[in-house]
């Protein structure tokens, strides 16, 4: 092996190809199918398509028109609500873990171990945790009627919340972990010399780790974007099918799959999922640009 | 060495791959393996029989089974309707009947075309069992062999009813006083997960105010659709404005709701007779099979419902495929494995495992072997005036969610009885 493995190509189309072809298969001809699906009506998942319907799917998922879908404007709203919360929250508990974890000398392995945790446990076993925990007649209930408190119907009375808190809490580890990688990678000697001039605690945070950390956060804040449209495993088991204002994009889209058989109108909900984290992402990218340093 | 074990590790997976291409011809032996799909699966009650037929089975035949049984939810039956459409559908199948596979009605072999074959298929099935309306395909004839029928009544804790000091439910001045007095007393009078499973008081409350006559109907158009459904489902706020439903019943898990019901914190629940109430108190559980009572659900009008009529009926049973119909070994090892599930003997294995009754006249279950609550279930059949099937099962799905969906608001006021049906109507057209 030498230089000359990259003058020829055909080694390299070789090992991409299967992977190429993987993807082609189990990935782009899915998605492209799946647009064709949203245009026919399919009622049964598996079945060939129907009658050609058009955009009538879409109208449903477009606000403010006599076929808006009600549920779908839901979903959208909860979903859009939850990837602020994503952003702010788990980006931002995990930056500021980070950098406590960062400035101890002793125990940091204690500490990534103890907020890497969570992710390690499924979603489904989380979801059934908090639901035992938030029952009318849960643990935390008994606490607040035992302090003289009304029962709380945590599911009704405070939905977003009941479905944002566990979804961000657990995935704080993941960019806890991204975010000490990328703390782990600024350089002593930069930081020393900080130090000499005067820039310590939070002045050496603003001024030196934030700005070297950029590229990072930009990393998380485009992952976290695009995870919370795929958020569905721990509001599904949260939140009976039926309970509409639970809906998320994710979880509806499989509502309608599964429970209602509606497998066009799921399939276009795909496709707006799809669409809205393209978005979404190049719209966060514009904003924080990436910088070489 | 690094080129060996690259080749080496390419070699088995290329073997794994094949592995997977098997026919399921067993070779020259002439044995079979056939695909089978049930809905003893998970924690259903019958699970553990299954399994031990399919052992003896292929102990006895030298044929073998990959057995892909998961417990039936919505999610199982659109998943088993997609294997069909894509050509993976199973050899045998036990499922539903009704309007759920109506889209398989092709892909699947009916029983008279299969007692051609062998006259003994099913020979035991109760030719009223065979030829119910929703076992009939388009061309009128039974698709399924039924084994073993269902009924659906109310599970009452009798000792909390006797720390109340209520009645028992008999009818529906007595089940109101129930609420009150379970309501007063700080417990859930009845548990359920409107935003879950709704579908037992769709049923119920139509029964309540309609009885046995109001179930025989399937309306397509606003004419056909009897005022007793919209009397019926007005029962769901008036229990609602009762305070009979937990006060999250919009939002919990049907989980929740069996959880309020097993651990003693309500009173009643509306189930079939394959809810699962522990034997005994030896893991710790609340309420066990001595303290469960089962009685009809309530008449609202003994007029029109006569009290002690219950919901029953054959809502699944064994199916042969097309695919392994057309498959000439196949064909005799499936027909083989269902005989092998339906004989009287075998019926009355998987109704003393999992409740129901007989869909044979030769079965008789050991009752010494049922528990407390089938052997109730028994005897509420053999009381009961009537026993209707449920109209949900030959209603167009679409027009069903549309109840699933709105029954929390039709049991908080925010929508009309009225309205939800003449909505369903119009989805039940098709």
């Amino acid at each position: 092996m030498g230089p000359m493995i990259y003058k020829k190509k055909w080694p390299a189309i070789l090992f991409l190809a299967p992977a190429f072809v993987f993807m082609l298969i189990f990935l782009y001809y899915p998605f492209f199918q799946n647009i064709v699906n949203s245009f026919f009506n399919i009622t049964q998942l598996g079945a060939p398509a129907g009658d050609y319907i058009g955009f009538e799917n879409y109208l449903k998922i477009i606000p403010g028109l006599s076929t808006t879908d009600p549920n779908m404007m839901t979903a959208i709203k909860n979903t859009l609500l939850l990837m602020v919360c994503t952003v702010v929250f788990q980006v931002g508990i995990a930056l500021v873990l980070a950098l406590l974890v960062d400035s101890i000398r002793r125990g940091s392995q204690v500490f990534r171990t103890l907020f890497f945790f969570p992710i390690v446990v499924s979603a489904t076993a989380l979801g059934l945790l908090f639901n035992l925990l938030l029952m009318t007649r849960g643990p935390i209930n008994q606490i607040i009627e035992s302090l003289g408190g009304e029962t709380i119907i945590f599911r009704e009375q405070f939905t977003f919340l009941t479905m944002a808190f566990p979804v961000v809490w657990q995935y704080v580890g993941f960019y806890f972990v991204i975010l000490v990688t990328g703390l782990n990678n600024v350089s002593e000697d930069v930081k020393e010399a900080a130090e000499i001039d005067g820039a310590t605690g939070l002045k050496q945070v603003r001024y030196i780790t934030l700005p070297l950390l950029r590229n990072v956060l930009i990393t998380c804040l485009t992952l976290s974007i695009t995870g919370a449209l795929k958020v569905f495993d721990m509001p599904w088991v949260m939140f009976p099918p039926y309970f509409s204002d639970a809906y998320l994009t994710g979880t509806y889209m499989y509502y309608q799959t599964f429970e209602k058989s509606n497998v066009d109108y799921a399939a276009a909900i795909a496709v707006f999922i799809v669409v809205l984290g393209i978005l979404l992402s190049q719209v966060s990218k514009l904003i924080f640009k990436e910088k070489d340093y | 060495m690094k080129r060996i074990l690259a080749m080496a590790t390419a070699a088995l997976l290329c073997l794994c791959c094949l592995t997977g291409c098997s026919s399921g011809d067993k070779g020259g032996e002439g044995k079979v393996s056939l695909k089978v799909v049930t809905q003893f699966g998970g924690d259903d009650p019958a699970a553990g029989l299954f399994t031990t037929m399919i052992n003896d089975w292929k102990a006895e035949t030298g044929n073998d089974i990959t057995n892909d049984s998961a417990k039936a939810d919505n999610v199982w039956k659109s998943r088993v309707i997609a294997d069909f459409s894509t050509g993976a559908e199973p050899d045998v199948l036990f499922f539903f009947n009704g309007t759920v596979v109506q889209p398989l009605w092709d892909k699947l072999v009916d029983v008279p075309t299969i007692q051609a074959e062998d006259p003994e298929y099913g020979k035991n099935i109760r030719e009223s069992v065979l030829t119910v309306d929703n076992n009939l395909n388009g061309e009128g004839k039974p698709v399924s062999l039924p084994i073993k029928g269902f009924a659906e009544a109310l599970f009452c804790n009798q000792k909390l009813f006797d720390e109340v000091g209520a009645n028992l439910p008999t009818d529906w001045a007595s089940l109101m006083d129930a609420i009150q007095k379970f309501k007063a007393a700080g417990k859930i009078p009845m548990s359920v997960s409107l935003g879950g499973e709704p579908h037992y008081y769709f049923d119920h409350t139509i029964l309540a105010i309609g009885g046995a006559e109001a179930m025989n109907h399937n309306p397509k158009t606003m004419e056909e659709l009897p005022q007793s459904w919209v009397e019926g489902l007005g029962l769901l706020k008036v229990l609602y404005d009762a305070g009979a439903f937990p006060t999250d019943t919009a939002s919990m898990s049907n989980e929740d709701s069996r959880t309020y019901f097993l651990n003693g914190s309500a009173a009643m629940y509306l189930d079939g007779s394959w809810f699962s109430v522990p034997a005994d108190d030896t893991s710790g559980a609340q309420v066990t099979q001595k303290d469960i009572k089962v009685v009809a659900f309530p008449s609202y009008t003994t007029s029109e419902n006569e009290p002690g009529t219950i919901i029953s009926g054959f809502s699944s049973g064994w199916y042969i495929t097309r695919k392994c119909w057309n498959d000439e070994k196949k064909r005799a090892a499936a027909i083989d494995f269902i005989k092998y599930n339906t004989t009287d003997e075998a019926i009355a294995k998987y109704v003393e495992a999992a409740g129901g009754f007989a869909a044979s006249d030769g079965a008789v279950a050991d009752e010494s072997a049922l528990d407390n609550v089938n052997r109730q279930f028994i005897q509420l059949l053999k009381d009961a005036p009537a026993t209707p099937m449920t109209p949900q099962d030959i209603m167009e799905k679409s027009a069903f969610e549309i109840y699933l969906q709105n029954a929390t608001a039709l049991a908080t006021g925010k929508r009309t009885p009225a309205d939800v049906l003449k909505e369903m109507v119009e989805h039940n057209k098709t």
